[in-house]
């Protein structure tokens, strides 16, 4: 059936080339045009419990999309009039940053935090500082006294050492852009010019911001990566068609895959740039193994006889089955990803399936059609002559394969993949370290983190909700006590910095009242009374006064959980201790509710992956193993080439595992990728074995000869793509370096498992599906027929 | 034949683990498992009321029902097992294994094995508002506690069981104590004073020059007494208590406390400030000694004349609430644990 294709596309070929060349321009625009953008919500898998939470409660409790700002006194404490009034400038800015919610704009300078004070005439709060800066030494003396005395600013809003204080604002979800809001707060921070003031900032709509900010960087560092590909190429290749094709062939499914990507309504995130190379790596890989085919086609035809339009047929025919069956693995396997619930994922599958797929066409049938076009077949564009090179490592592929050597390097495989698979074990999901895995650690950000996290209780925040519907629930004496309990049983785990409820703020009301006894800092024995506090607390209070700590129906109260940082091991330690407590401390009336705020959401990520990472590794190779199974009609195919794909995924995840890479919603589409990945290679050396037997060659003489075609192309583009893969390394993205790593890592794996296992385990095993149905069929019905006499 | 079974094995491993994949990729879920947390002793959350020392021994008792004991000065701290989560005012010792507990909604709880279990006492409560907040300890089991709604307690039998020993009347006493010749002071809201000289059976008022609350009273001597309270009042009998006078007028409190207390727009008072809630006669050091809000620190020689004042370290504003005598300083018991030496140093216990 191949050998049909391939003459009816070469025959065609002219009609062939301009349909790819008209869809190619038609999806140009397309292309072009795709919006590059984080998009929130896309990170959120909906169904999770955690996640209907946060979205319920988040414009009351505080959404995950929090900015912390720190003002920093170089010299002093934060008690002086240029300081404070950073502080005060900020803090009003801020109200004109786009998409920010002004009744969620909390700081010294603003109306939200209060002193709650005695009065003759009962009880009275007041804003700490606003509307006006302190001007004499007094009034900052008396602010500092103010401030000194009240645990829910000292401590969270001011540091306690004095020397900082804290700027929180948060954005309404539905209208953020990342961009502008990174772009306007960073304005914003970067126009406080006080000498002896430093300004940092922190929050997820800056962390995309930097990954906006990087991206013309990411996007020159690809480009010099396909420029050094290009130049590689032509110097191994030494033919215009060997470095032109790839590259052609890279960019048209480039192109299909964005536009087609752009008009069914998918955008393009920042980070997935990696998961493009990957791709485009693939399709310059196929690319790559037909131009050496066809130039081998061309060798075997007499000299002054070439007929390009008969090699190019006979490569076309002969790669089409382990081409297709490569990239229909890389498709299935990436199509997993979209079973986790994550919609980020789920478009990012798909973006990857229809990526993959177009290099069926641009790799499989353009290229060789193209071919078909040469005019010089057997001349060389430079002198320079690198072959006899990779002729030597395939002569030692060779020479490993065949001898004695064999055994051992199968040994070395099974050594290599126990070691590695044991520390795969400890790989982690969630972030692996403190501070954001997308930035270097020397990075602005995870200093600015760092410092803040030091500094106070967590930037990061969670909130539980309790309660249900029934209105001031949140009042009755039995759920106040419960949060108190709450509160208390979380704050012993030292990476939650501290916790904050109206349990906080209630007993420091009624200590008020109790002219300020602190053997009266309780709560109010009854509802009642805690209405009345909570009362008094309300007096003069503003719209979204009260949003931290209760509901409009006071039915539902919140407890924000600061942390110290987001690592994967903090947040499931945090999280089973939330569950710990509620199963031990059943509520009569009410529930509680995780878990809403940015760890909230990032706990809720995290589980899905942990749930689903199994699950999608067991699916992509089950994918793999039926699809070989199926083109090779053998199970033991299916075996056969799970080798290469299990040793270099675990060898890759062992690899994260030491680096201290977690998985995580970014890395989780490129180890599924990695997967396909590890088989592409093997399948074109070993159907190559496969053919050459077919062929009569003798089993030493077709390793041979599968080695130096199928593998020449192997060890070329492997090279090539490790090379200007490696290259990324120099991003300033952490995310994007280390994933250049690992796609490098990947490749490196699946190339020398192509070269130096596979041969040597065919060569051990002489598996059925390759060696022919009539070597081992006669001894297989022996055996059925001794075993029914027997 | 094993041959044959080999060739059986091959023919059906793939199939096997294909089957294992398909059932690892449908039905395997990890779920989530945190590390274990181990917590300390004393957390952030905490607040102790009430603080008791013998020798080298500290018992400190305060809020959700909370009671810690140190066998070496507040190295290390143990959580004590006790059957409630009501606030625990105040302490009382008799020795390292007996002593006596009191707070909110009148509890008391008593222990004679040194706190392995705490057990609660028989207490009398009226219908008003039932809280003891001080609780003091004397010769053969003889207790003494005060509270809200005017209550005077007194147990015979080592805080087991206790009996009014005075009508509840609407206001607060904070604190009581017995001076050497057996007569017993108590003091409270509203600058109320009372005292009985026959082992609680009358009680006299007695009109102290303040009518702000009194929080605390000691004696040094049968005659010689302080008492302190809201707003930095001090006040000094030489007469068994049946006369005070305003003592540390001139009393300079830190710099930073200078300006509250007054408002700025006239109109409130602002009463959290400068509470002293705890005074005492130290023998050893000869010294009165005396802790309130925003690490406050007081102290006297033995005329109780000269006050001095400061802060405990320049950014610790923990209140306290007790003061527990050991060698070469003493403990405080408050927003936070930690002992003032003699020589000034505040060093605070961590939980471990």
């Amino acid at each position: 059936m191949s050998r049909n294709i391939a003459s009816w596309l070469i025959r065609f070929r002219i009609q062939v080339v301009s349909v790819i060349m008209l869809i190619t321009l038609a999806l140009s625009y397309s292309a072009f045009t795709i919006e590059v953008k984080t998009v929130f919500q896309d990170l959120l898998p909906s169904d999770h419990e955690y996640v209907k939470t946060h979205n319920q409660f988040k414009d009351t409790f505080g959404g995950s999309n929090l900015v912390t700002i720190m003002v920093e006194s170089e010299e002093g404490d934060i008690f002086q009039p240029n300081v404070l009034g950073a502080v005060d400038q900020i803090t009003k800015e801020l109200q004109k940053v786009s998409a920010v919610n002004p009744f969620q704009i909390v700081s010294l300078a603003s109306k939200k935090l209060k002193e709650v004070k005695a009065s003759t005439s009962g009880i009275e709060t007041k804003p700490l500082m606003w509307p006006d800066l302190p001007e004499t030494q007094a009034d900052l003396d008396e602010l500092r006294e103010k401030v000194l005395r009240n645990s829910l600013v000292y401590g969270p809003y001011v540091s306690s050492d004095l020397t900082s204080t804290l700027i929180t604002v948060d954005f309404i979800d539905r209208l953020l852009d990342y961009e502008t809001a990174f772009s306007e707060i960073s304005t914003l921070v970067n126009s406080i010019d006080v000498p002896g003031v430093k300004v940092r900032v922190v929050g997820d709509p800056m962390l995309y911001g930097w990954v906006n900010y990087y991206l013309p960087e990411t996007l020159n560092l690809v480009l010099m990566a396909g420029l050094i590909l290009l130049l590689m190429l032509f110097v191994i290749n030494r033919t215009w068609r060997g470095t032109i094709l790839p590259i052609i062939s890279g960019f048209v499914s480039a192109i299909w895959a964005l536009g087609i990507s752009n008009l069914i309504g998918i955008h393009f995130d920042p980070l997935v740039i990696v998961i493009a190379m990957l791709i485009t790596a693939r399709a310059v890989s196929h690319s790559v193994q037909i131009i050496t085919r066809f130039n081998e086609e061309v060798e075997k035809i007499e000299s002054g006889k070439e007929s390009v339009g008969f090699a190019a047929h006979s490569t076309l025919s002969e790669l089409i089955r382990p081409g297709i069956l490569g990239i229909a693995t890389d498709a299935c396997c990436v199509a997993v990803v979209a079973l986790s619930p994550i919609p980020l994922l789920q478009k990012l599958a798909l973006l990857a399936v229809v990526w993959v797929s177009t290099v069926a066409i641009s790799s499989i049938v353009l290229t060789p059609v193209l071919l078909s076009w040469v005019k010089h077949p057997r001349g060389y564009a430079h002198p320079i002559n690198v072959s006899w090179l990779i002729h030597r490592l395939l002569d030692l592929c060779h020479f490993v394969s065949v001898s004695r050597v064999r055994y051992f390097m199968a040994g070395w495989t099974l050594f290599v993949f126990l070691v590695c698979g044991y520390f795969a074990l400890g790989l982690k999901v969630g972030d692996a370290n403190p501070g954001s895995p997308i930035l270097w650690p020397e990075s602005q950000y995870n200093q600015d983190s760092a410092a803040i996290n030091s500094k106070f209780q967590g930037a990061d925040r969670m909130f539980i909700v309790v309660g249900d519907d029934k209105p001031d629930l949140a009042k009755t004496p039995e759920i106040l006590q419960s949060l108190q309990q709450f509160q208390r049983f979380m704050e012993v785990q030292p990476e939650v910095g501290g916790t904050l409820s109206i349990s906080d703020v209630l007993p420091s009301v009624n200590r008020t009242l109790r002219e300020g006894n602190p053997r009266y800092e309780e709560l109010g024995s009854s509802q009642d009374i805690n209405g009345e506090l909570l009362y008094m607390f309300e007096a003069g209070a503003e719209p979204g006064d009260m949003d931290r700590y209760v509901d409009i129906d006071r039915g539902n109260a919140s407890v924000t959980l600061f942390f110290r940082d987001r690592q994967g091991e903090t947040i499931r330690t945090a999280v089973a201790r939330i569950k710990e407590f509620i199963a031990e401390n059943p509520l009569e009336v009410g529930e509680y509710q995780l878990a809403g705020g940015l760890i909230g959401v990032i706990a809720a990520v995290n589980e899905v992956i942990l749930s689903g990472q199994l699950q999608s590794i067991a699916l992509a190779l089950l994918i793999l193993v039926v699809l070989c199974t199926v083109v090779y009609r053998s199970s033991m195919a299916g075996m056969f080439f799970m080798v290469p794909v299990v040793l270099s995924n675990t060898v890759t995840f062992s690899f994260m595992s030491y680096m201290g890479i977690g998985m995580n919603i970014n890395t989780v589409p490129v180890a599924a990728l990695g997967i396909g990945l590890g088989v592409d290679y093997a399948l074109y050396i070993v159907d190559r074995i496969k053919q050459e037997l077919q062929s009569g060659l003798d089993e030493r003489g077709a390793i041979e000869k599968a080695l130096h075609s199928a593998g020449k192309g192997v060890v070329i583009t492997a090279f090539v793509l490790i090379v200007s893969v490696l290259l990324v390394y120099q991003s300033s993205l952490k995310f994007q370096a280390e994933m250049g790593m690992l796609v490098a890592l990947w490749l490196t794996v699946s190339a020398f498992t192509a070269l130096f296992v596979m041969p040597a385990l065919v060569y051990i095993f002489k598996p059925a599906f390759i060696y022919g149905d009539a070597k081992t069929s006669v001894p297989v019905s022996q055996k059925t027929a001794e075993v029914i006499n027997g | 034949m094993l041959n044959q079974l080999m060739r059986i094995g091959i023919g059906v491993t793939p199939w096997l683990v294909i089957a294992c994949l398909l059932y690892v990729g449908l039905f395997v879920k990890p779920k989530p498992v945190g590390s274990t947390v181990i917590p300390t002793a004393i957390e952030g959350r905490d607040r102790f009321y009430g603080m008791e020392s013998v020798g080298s021994m500290l018992w400190a008792v305060g809020a959700d029902g909370k009671i810690v004991r140190s066998e070496d000065l507040g190295r290390h701290w143990v959580v004590q097992d006790v059957p409630t989560s009501v606030h625990l005012q105040d302490i009382a010792v008799w020795d390292k294994q007996t002593a006596v507990v009191v707070g909110n909604g009148g509890i008391a709880l008593f222990t004679k094995d040194g706190g392995l279990t705490w057990q609660e006492s028989t207490v009398p409560t009226n219908d008003v508002v039932n809280k003891l907040l001080d609780v003091k300890a004397y010769a053969q089991g003889e207790a003494w506690a005060v509270g809200a709604f005017g209550t005077i307690l007194v147990s015979h039998d080592f805080g087991a069981n206790w009996e009014y020993a005075r009508e509840p009347e609407d206001f607060i006493l904070n604190e009581i104590t017995k001076r050497n010749d057996g007569g017993l002071v108590a003091v409270g809201e509203f600058g109320s004073i009372l005292i009985s000289d026959n082992r609680g059976v009358d009680w006299q008022s007695i009109t102290a020059p303040v009518e702000s609350s009194l929080m605390a009273v000691d004696f040094k001597s049968d005659s010689e007494g302080v008492a302190a309270g809201l707003e930095g009042v001090l006040l000094k009998t030489t007469d068994g208590g049946f006369t005070w006078t305003r003592v540390g007028n001139a009393l300079e409190f830190p710099k930073v406390e200078a300006s509250p207390g007054l408002a700025n727009d006239g109109g409130w008072k602002d009463v959290t400030t400068e509470h002293i809630f705890s005074v005492i006669w130290h023998e050893e050091m000869q010294r009165w000694l005396g802790v309130g809000t925003k690490g406050l620190w007081l102290e006297a020689e033995p005329t109780a004349l000269a006050w001095q004042s400061g802060r405990l370290a320049p950014k610790d504003l923990a209140w306290h609430t007790s003061i527990a005598k050991v060698k070469d300083g003493v403990v405080l018991a408050g927003k936070n644990l930690g002992k003032w030496s003699v020589d000034h140093q505040w060093s605070v216990f961590q939980g471990r």
